[in-house]
């Protein structure tokens, strides 16, 4: 199974770092859509089928934070799962995206096993990795 | 919060930065300088992102004349700066490793955005060392450094205190300055 996932961050090395640790984790036929700020964040899940955003909170413009509360009062973008990826790191802070529905949270510097063990408890493990044979399924055409 | 206290959690925080993200090893130098005492003379004026770094003994940084420097306003129970300085040799080596990229697909854009995302994770993991309740706000890192006065050996980063840091492909400084 494969997913569409948005990358928040006005970093573009973060962007690919985070990218990369996704395919990493095994889910390399999903399909990756960028946002620099929360603003365009809210236009990429406005065009295209999202199933989860990874989001950064220090942006210019709309920071992290700000988006989430926007796609929480949004119908169609509420049951998005938001994972906060950040240098962020106080009590406080973490309290508020937890309160304001954030699925989960990764401090920076993480490793790419801190990104895979989180969305791995999100969405599930990846089957790009799977080895089994499906030849002789029943469903075979 | 004393100085030493401060940069004792940025030493910390930079070799937990760069190990973490980076794969690079580094060793902070015990205790701090200032940019004046360590002889690191910040002087191209015309090119206020490429310093000529140059040590009392001679020797230049990392054998690389071009040094790149990012900064991040930080506010809170104290409020300040902070700057990364970096030989651009070294900061090649960190973009490689970060984003996975080999040298010749690198860019300026991929460069720069590394130094500011070290910067950034420098000064979030530090502050949440120091302080786990309450919350410092980190300002957006900027590579701009025509509006500080790192070349003027009279301005107030001259004076400020300097973490030096070895790596193998070279010696970065931290320098901080409380507002």
């Amino acid at each position: 199974m494969t997913f569409s996932i948005l990358l928040v961050d006005d970093s573009m090395p973060m962007r690919s770092v985070i990218k990369k640790a996704f395919k990493a984790a095994g889910y390399s036929a999903s399909s990756f859509h960028e946002a620099a700020s929360g603003m365009e964040a809210l236009e990429q899940l406005a065009n295209n089928w999202i199933d989860i955003v990874i989001t950064d909170f220090t942006m210019p413009g709309m920071n992290g934070l700000e988006m989430l509360i926007k796609m929480k009062q949004n119908d169609l973008f509420k049951d998005i799962p938001v994972v906060v990826v950040t240098t962020e790191g106080s009590r406080e802070k973490i309290d508020q995206f937890m309160k304001s529905g954030a699925a989960g949270y990764i401090k920076k510097p993480f490793t790419p096993e801190q990104i895979r063990d989180m969305i791995t408890s999100i969405l599930g493990e990846s089957n790009d990795n799977d080895q089994s044979d499906d030849s002789d399924s029943d469903f075979d055409f | 919060m004393t100085m030493t206290n401060l940069m004792t959690q940025i030493a910390i925080s930079i070799s937990e930065v760069m190990e973490t993200m980076f794969y690079i090893p580094v060793e902070p130098r015990n205790g701090y300088t200032t940019i004046c005492e360590s002889g690191l003379f910040l002087d191209n004026l015309d090119h206020p992102e490429h310093f000529k770094s140059i040590f009392k003994s001679g020797k230049r940084v990392a054998e690389a004349d071009n040094i790149q420097a990012a900064t991040i306003t930080f506010h809170g129970t104290f409020s300040g700066e902070i700057c990364l300085i970096v030989p651009e040799k070294l900061l090649v080596v960190m973009t490689e490793n970060f984003m996975g990229e080999e040298r010749r697909h690198l860019t300026d854009e991929h460069l720069d955005g590394t130094l500011k995302e070290t910067l950034n994770m420098l000064a979030g993991n530090t502050f949440s060392k120091i302080d786990t309740e309450s919350s410092f706000c980190l300002g957006v890192p900027e590579t701009n450094t025509s509006a500080i006065t790192i070349t003027d050996k009279k301005g107030w980063y001259a004076n400020s205190p300097l973490l030096l840091v070895d790596t193998m492909d070279g010696l970065m400084g931290i320098t901080v300055n409380i507002k």
